[in-house]
């Protein structure tokens, strides 16, 4: 058998290179980054057992998680709720903390492993909301999607988790690793227009 | 039209796949009638007016919901999680 050697590459690697790209604005409406290293765990509370995750994930976030479409945490620590009794925890980094976690929910929760399937972006920019509104169908307008709002919905065909990180407005969305290059196809013809920075 | 989820708020109907009547669907009857498990299976009623249907929001929270619907107009009246695991969510 040849020696394969198996690569740890994030889902846009060799897509999203530094750089400017579209219109030459000499200031880009939307800048685009890719969060590289990171782990992720879904949470599904049993049957009966919400309130109780719903306690836990608050502690670990150290901030109230909601059983609601919202997203909660930290600059290393992110909970985003994506069904009912369901979330979707994203830790920055190495992601040691999700084995306490994971601990803590044993017994009241399915807790899996989301591994390296996912792609997440963050998105930001004077522009960002002409450019998401080209291909999602909910209000992504200030005065309706604020900070810690989140959804799932889909862009383009492709589902997509998006939330709102702050008013500058810094949009998180995460989407299927195995979709990521058609997405990204999407997001950067939509913005070309405003001019896009990589970071 | 617009379907206002209980989780998610409200979407555009291409997020949700439709199956049909949901009081047809949600009561079941044993495999031994056959009679009884023809009705289920392709009977159906075509009111015009208000009609509880069932709907999945596929693109979104991935809940079964029942959707109370006027056939005439589209007005939807209810919507509600057609099981009782999404009860306390909050859209």
């Amino acid at each position: 058998m040849a020696d394969r050697t198996i690569l740890n590459r994030s889902a846009l690697a060799g897509l999203a290179k530094p750089g400017v790209i579209g219109a030459p604005t000499g200031n880009p409406g939307v800048r685009i980054r890719e969060i590289t290293e990171f782990a992720a765990i879904t949470v599904i509370a049993r049957r009966g057992r919400a309130a109780e995750v719903v306690e836990i994930l608050s502690r670990h976030a150290g901030s109230p998680v909601a059983d609601a479409a919202k997203r909660a945490g930290n600059a290393s620590l992110s909970i985003t709720g994506t069904a009912p009794g369901q979330w979707l925890v994203v830790a920055r980094g190495a992601g040691n903390e999700l084995d306490n976690m994971r601990a803590d929910l044993n017994g009241i929760a399915a807790v899996t492993d989301q591994g390296d399937g996912r792609l997440i972006i963050e998105v930001c920019g004077a522009r960002a909301r002409d450019a998401l509104a080209k291909g999602i169908a909910i209000d992504l307008d200030a005065s309706v999607f604020k900070a810690g709002d989140a959804a799932q919905t889909s862009a383009a065909h492709t589902g997509l988790q998006i939330a709102l990180i702050d008013e500058a407005p810094t949009f998180e969305m995460i989407s299927a690793r195995s979709t990521a290059e058609s997405f990204w196809s999407w997001l950067v013809a939509s913005a070309a227009e405003y001019g896009i920075e990589v970071v | 039209m617009r379907i206002r989820c209980p989780y998610c708020g409200e979407r555009s109907n291409d997020e949700f796949t439709v199956l049909g009547d949901a009081d047809a669907l949600l009561t079941r009857p044993s495999g031994e009638n056959i009679e009884a498990f023809h009705e289920y299976v392709y009977q159906r009623t075509n009111p015009a007016g208000l009609h509880r249907e069932l709907w999945y929001h596929s693109a979104g929270c991935r809940r079964w919901l029942v959707v109370t619907r006027d056939t005439r107009t589209h007005e939807i009246t209810n919507v509600a999680f057609a099981n009782s695991r999404g009860e306390g969510a909050t859209a």
